[in-house]
């Protein structure tokens, strides 16, 4: 019985033309925004490996005006980069927006490693990617083909017909559900596999088996999101005896979870937080805890020493006292700075997944490695290289190796995006994702026993 | 017969409460918003009055955060906020979403937010069923059995549907500026008061322009059910569809290099002028004019880039309404474009006066930015064009709604 009507419902989705309006749509703008994305990730690469050239030729910055080697590099310091995710192509998450070359010195930094403003319309519009394309457009889709399930067939009066044979209320339920998702879910994957085929053509890609297994995970996230649309969807239908306040409650949920409750995460998250402020931790770092060179030398000079002799007591301060309270400061305002954000961030997720949407996001950008938790991981990555950096130039500052340094010596960095924490995050998300579908389901269910099919 | 109409509609929008459940939501949704957003600019506000004070030795080019982007981000927050550090260098203060990495993900619902994506979506919820609705129920062939003009009962009916709208929008609006009052996070002098006045007229375009689109949908089909599909999907190709995918094309039609890449092409081109040794006492002034060079070239670039943007996503009249109140508010990328341009302009001055005029003269004045606050005039000026757009989408709209509902067949 089950088989019948799954069957009947399939073929009847298939041939409305929501169905067709779904793979058009779809299509078009998956395709699209991966053309546009495979040739910005092309751009990524192509000057990543350029960067890495540069900055690994680089010593020192010309800035500065040092006496020695050593001086050059403590001062002018490193620039690291991020090499752009291998699923970049497909989703732009937050790897776009923010920073992804800092530049660190063994008293300053980590700094965002541009003074440059890009183009800003991309913070005043929506971004079309892969996230948006799922999460906002077949959401909608998802509402409006499953909206009329089951009241649109009470209005037409099949739903007594159907009853009055041998059919269990689950059975149907689940026929109908189960329809549902596999015609959503067909629509998806053409547009999906349309835009992918065409982006594994494209020179610049090329997946290893991990990047695989993401796009799996990714695939099966974006399939698990769509099934909660479907079934709230079908718990709205199950609700309401006509389709109308059926499909404007639908819609209300819906901009309410895609627009409201996400854009609302990251500023409920700041409430009642001491959150990070950037232009502060910039000032302490450069803090000088109330030395002054000029003055101290002068000092000494006041008390009759002599030039020479005032300049070297000057240095021994500095080497003895002022620079490592200096590195100290650095790196607890550093450590703050970061502590903040990541509980900013933890709060917000939250907050975020409250929505399906908010919890799509969160999952599908850390799978893909464009998500806010790999950032901070890269960042904190950074800010551990900047130590290792300040401990390697005090330790040929105490060799007393100014001018014998060279750059082979300088430790490299090294941020390994393929770690075994990679999108670790997703896990909870998917785990909320799957709860949702859950207990949308239990209500319809408990709903339709109750649903006068007259 | 247009009041009768539409005295008619409004009871009934009221009596089977979509009235009541629009207002409710519009208006809590709008003053939670505001409510957040002034969070955030205090937040802000305090970041700026404290760095502005700690840095009296420095040369404070950080940008004071808008009054009204509470009611319209747009770009406020992005744009620069720098430091120059005794005229040499100068560095910028990363956007809001590097400090909260979420702002990235998701875009705020603010009250232009609303207006665009959740009131318009709204005004085709109460405009699908102003010519079908009456005729599923049979009404319509009596209603012109009587001496009722064709005309006069179409505007009767949307004007009736839109007022309850209107009206919506306009409470939610005044409840969010109690609330700015309230809290007392600036004063809403005239001027700001008027912006919010031409904020509130072209929002009320705006949703008129898709209000008439449902009524053309609705005097176009034969069933409300029917109306109410093809009216979303309209909804969802004009606001989801075709302004971003224009713009994206449109970005890519006209490439601009990363940033990254125009930094790495500034660095090396200083250094290539201070490779020298100790060079750099003497060839900065060089080595800067050839950065700014660089970096006047690329915010043209960037300018371009973004007009042809423009240009492309205006078929579309959500993102002429993003223009127009981004304007209208003071946080357009225009607007910032040009704060930008003062910016730079005084950089290079002061980095002359640094490198130059202080060698020869000790006791020359350091000079000093100072930032020409927009007119009303200008906002105005800059929020004109799109707003023309609009109302040029609602005759057009409302036309051709008209001239549906005048063939309409009523039985």
């Amino acid at each position: 019985m089950f088989f019948t009507l799954f069957r009947k419902e399939v073929l009847s989705h298939l041939l409305s033309s929501r169905f067709v309006f779904s793979i058009l749509v779809g299509t078009v703008l998956l395709v699209g925004s991966s053309w546009v994305l495979l040739r910005d990730q092309g751009d990524d690469l192509r000057s990543y490996q350029a960067f890495q050239a540069e900055h690994a030729r680089q010593i020192g910055s010309y800035e500065t005006g040092a006496d020695s080697r050593l001086d050059a590099l403590s001062m002018g310091g490193r620039i690291v980069d991020r090499r752009p995710p291998e699923l970049s192509f497909l989703l732009s998450g937050v790897h776009q927006g923010l920073p992804k070359s800092f530049w660190v010195s063994s008293s300053d930094g980590p700094t965002p490693e541009t003074n440059l403003v890009g183009n800003r319309l991309k913070e005043l519009f929506e971004l079309v990617d892969f996230r948006f394309v799922v999460g906002v457009i077949f959401s909608l889709l998802a509402l409006l083909l499953s909206y009329d399930a089951i009241n649109g067939e009470k209005q037409t009066g099949t739903l007594r017909l159907m009853l009055t044979n041998p059919v269990s209320i689950r059975t149907l339920l689940l026929a109908k559900w189960a329809s549902l998702n596999i015609v959503l879910a067909l629509a998806f994957l053409v547009a999906f596999l349309l835009s992918l085929g065409m982006a594994l053509l494209s020179p610049t890609v090329s997946l290893t088996s991990a990047g695989l297994v993401r796009l799996l995970m990714i695939v099966a996230v974006s399939l698990l999101y769509l099934a909660v649309f479907v079934t709230l969807g079908l718990l709205v239908s199950t609700l309401f005896r006509e389709p109308y306040p059926a499909v404007s409650t639908a819609l209300l949920l819906w901009v309410l979870l895609i627009f409201v409750v996400p854009g609302a995460a990251p500023y409920l998250s700041a409430v009642g937080e001491k959150g990070p402020d950037y232009v502060g931790t910039a000032v302490n770092r450069q803090d000088d805890l109330g030395y002054n060179y000029r003055q101290v030398r002068q000092g000494y000079l006041d008390k009759g020493m002599e030039w020479e002799a005032a300049s070297a007591a000057t240095q021994k301060l500095w080497t003895e006292v002022v620079e490592p309270q200096r590195a100290a400061n650095v790196s607890r305002s550093n450590e703050q700075f970061l502590n903040r954000r990541i509980r900013l961030v933890e709060r917000g997720r939250e907050w975020a997944r409250l929505s399906p949407y908010g919890g799509f996001s969160l999952a599908v950008t850390e799978l893909a490695g464009v998500g806010v938790g790999e950032q901070l991981r890269f960042e904190a990555a950074v800010e551990r290289y900047r130590r290792s950096f300040q401990e390697f130039i005090k330790r040929q500052q105490e060799l007393g190796r100014r001018n014998e340094v060279t750059l082979a010596e300088v430790p490299p960095f090294q941020f390994d995006s393929g770690g075994g924490r990679f999108g670790q995050e997703a896990l909870v998300d998917v785990a909320v994702l799957a709860a949702f579908v859950l207990l949308f389901f239990s209500a319809a269910f408990v709903r339709m026993l109750r649903y006068d099919v007259r | 017969m247009i009041g009768l109409t539409l005295v008619h509609r409004i009871k009934e929008d009221i009596l089977s409460g979509k009235a009541t459940v629009l207002v409710l939501v519009t208006v809590v949704l709008m003053c939670a918003s505001t409510a957040l957003t002034i969070g955030e600019l205090t937040r802000r506000q305090a970041i700026y009055e404290a760095n502005a004070a700690r840095q009296q030795d420095l040369v404070t080019l950080l940008r004071r955060p808008e009054l009204l982007s509470v009611l319209i981000r747009g770009v406020d927050a992005e744009i620069y906020g720098g430091k120059g550090v005794a005229g040499v260098n100068v560095e910028r203060v990363p956007s809001p979403a590097y400090e909260n990495p979420l702002l990235a993900l998701f875009p705020t619902p603010d009250i232009g937010f609303i207006a665009q994506y959740i009131l318009s979506l709204f005004a085709l919820m109460m405009a699908f069923d102003v010519a079908a609705g009456p005729k599923e129920r049979r009404t319509l062939s009596l209603i012109f059995s009587n001496p009722v003009s064709r005309i006069g009962f179409f505007l009767g009916q949307c004007l009736g549907s839109y007022l309850t709208l209107a009206v919506a929008f306009l409470l939610g609006l005044l409840g969010s500026v109690a609330i700015l009052l309230a809290t007392g996070v600036g004063t809403l002098d005239g001027q700001v008061m008027m912006r919010i006045a031409a904020i509130a007229f072209v929002t009320l375009v705006y949703l008129a322009v898709f209000f008439m689109v449902g009524a053309m949908i609705s005097a176009s089909t034969a069933s409300s059910s029917r109306a109410f599909i093809a009216s979303l999907l309209t909804w969802a190709v004009l606001v989801l569809v075709v302004s971003p995918l224009l713009m994206l094309l449109a970005g890519h039609v006209r490439r601009i290099p990363s940033i990254e890449v125009v930094t790495a092409e500034m660095n090396a081109a200083r250094n290539q002028i201070l490779s020298k040794e100790k060079a750099f006492v003497t060839e900065w002034p060089k080595a800067n004019q050839a950065t700014e060079a660089i970096e006047a070239r690329y915010a043209k670039q960037v300018a371009a880039q973004e007009a042809l943007m423009k240009t492309a996503s205006r078929l579309s009249p959500a993102a002429s309404y993003t223009l127009a109140t981004t304007a209208l508010a003071g946080t357009s990328s225009d607007g910032a474009e040009r704060y930008l341009d003062e910016v730079r302009a005084y950089i290079s001055r002061l980095r002359r006066f640094v490198y130059i005029e202080q060698e020869h003269d000790r006791r020359a004045a350091q000079p000093v930015f100072f930032r020409r606050t927009e007119s009303l005039a200008a906002a105005l000026s800059h929020a004109a064009p799109d707003a023309a757009l609009l109302l040029l989408w609602l005759i057009g709209f409302g036309f051709l709604a008209l001239r549906r509902f005048l063939r309409y067949d009523l039985r």
